[in-house]
């Protein structure tokens, strides 16, 4: 083979795997949708704020998921102003995602999580630490502290 | 080294399962033709046969997850999902004797992860183990051999949580001590040996991102079976049963957070010179409902290369 031909051959080469071992994009996660009735509902651990969650993709799936929590107070009206902390767990394996959430509510008591990096199969829980600063109750009946946590909720999803 | 356990990623089941690796690790018999002495390599090959001094092994495992079991043990494939998943890892043991009785090891483990388009790796967490054969297998007529086991896992790779891939393929390790300390009973019978070993593993407790897990004594079980033929080679079956309890996360257990896994694989040793030995094996979680709990299944390979010295 001519010299030249095989350095440029070996320099292709190379680039192609130096471009191949780059670190490859964060999983991204679909358009969220948060179709039909919730997947889960369920009580914080309080007793005194009611939950209901949907996941998007409705089958949550390894790579980035989300979460929409509509949050109610004990008659049924929106709790708007919270501030949720969400850590997906993985209880039996004791660890949690190399990525945390973030939370932002898009509608009164409507609050959306992303990303929920489920980089693995298995019995995930959201670890949901739920605060409310003081003199801004809302419409729940347990006005807390600035800065304290008022109450929580676990809810979990096994994820195939 | 046959190490039929699962996932590097998983906290306990990883570190448990080094510790358990490493306690076979001290379980190494040499290529000699007797059953007493070919047996215990079988699934372990950096084990010391008694004329052995030390040895150093080098061990490349794949495998393939390729569904979970439940929290309630149910059994999901992974087919036609993005949740498959490969593991390798290359092994650095070294076995030292202590004395007559006595042996030591220790595994350097290389972690390999790809998952979700990425791979990752690094140093994975460090295994020392120490094994005392109080009646070897070959001294004994009518009762078997008994030794004592035991071995520590330090946290030398990455916790989940303390790398930077969304995929946690960087994660190489437990994040937690694991200790782990077991029994071997072997009985040989000319060409034939077993063996039945019993391990109690305890992890310490492990805190990330503001949550302290803490784990129950984890208990494992594995059975062997296998033959010794005329050239030295040798083969065998086995069977692997882990099992652990609910872990306590921040002071309370989920219920439902136990591990469970069963394995079955066949073995196979062959002496390639006077102080060489290759082994393999091919194993299999076995992937029906009840036999798993909270992990993943998969099947996989290993092959190691021995050289002792006398």
């Amino acid at each position: 083979m001519d010299g030249r031909i095989a350095f440029r051959l070996t320099v292709a080469s190379a680039a192609i795997l130096v471009a191949g071992c780059g670190q490859p994009p964060p999983p991204t996660a679909a358009a969220l949708v948060f179709p039909g009735a919730p997947a889960l509902t369920m009580a914080s651990a309080s007793g005194g704020l009611n939950i209901g969650l949907w996941w998007s993709p409705p089958q949550p799936t390894v790579g980035y998921d989300a979460t929409q929590l509509a949050i109610t107070d004990t008659t049924g009206a929106p709790v708007t102003g919270l501030t949720l902390a969400i850590i997906p767990w993985m209880p039996a394996h004791g660890h949690g995602a190399s990525v945390l959430p973030t939370v932002s509510e898009i509608a009164p008591g409507v609050y959306v999580a992303t990303p929920l990096d489920f980089f693995m199969a298995g019995n995930w829980e959201l670890m949901t630490a739920i605060s409310r600063p003081a003199g801004d109750a809302g419409s729940a009946s347990d006005a807390g502290s600035a800065g304290a946590i008022d109450d929580s909720a676990d809810p979990t999803l096994e994820v195939p | 080294m046959t190490r039929p356990i699962p996932r590097w990623k998983c906290l306990n089941p990883r570190g448990a399962a080094a510790a358990l690796l490493v306690a076979l690790a001290a379980h190494a018999r040499p290529a000699a033709a007797q059953a007493c002495c070919a047996g215990g390599a079988l699934v372990s090959p950096v084990r010391l046969a008694p004329p052995e001094d030390y040895a150093v092994g080098l061990q490349t495992r794949v495998r393939n997850d390729m569904g979970l079991f439940g929290a309630d043990g149910s059994y999901t494939s992974f087919a036609n999902t993005s949740s498959m998943e490969q593991d390798v890892e290359q092994d650095l043991a070294i076995s030292f004797r202590l004395a007559r009785r006595a042996q030591v090891s220790l595994v350097l483990p290389y972690v390999e992860t790809h998952r979700l388009d990425e791979w990752g790796s690094g140093l994975g967490d460090v295994a020392v183990s120490a094994r005392y054969d109080f009646k070897l297998a070959a001294e004994m007529t009518t009762w078997p051999g008994f030794a004592l086991l035991g071995g520590v896992v330090f946290p030398t790779g990455k916790a989940v949580g303390d790398g930077t891939s969304p995929a946690a393929t960087d994660a190489t390790g437990t994040g937690t001590y694991n200790v782990t300390l077991g029994i071997d009973v072997e009985k040989v019978h000319g060409a034939l040996y077993g063996a039945l070993n019993l391990w109690g593993t305890y992890s310490g407790s492990n805190s990330s991102q503001g949550v302290t897990t803490s784990y129950p004594l984890q208990l494992t079980a594995l059975a062997v079976a296998g033959y010794v033929f005329e050239n030295e080679a040798a083969a065998a079956l086995y069977v692997n049963f882990l099992e652990r309890g609910d872990t306590t996360v921040n002071g309370t257990s989920p219920p439902g957070s136990g591990l469970r896994l069963t394995t079955v694989g066949i073995t196979g040793l062959f002496p390639v010179a006077d102080d060489w030995r290759l082994s393999g094996s091919i194993y299999t979680d076995v992937m029906l409902a009840s036999f798993g709990r909270n992990e993943q299944a998969g099947a996989g390979v290993t092959a190691t290369l021995v050289r002792a010295w006398r």
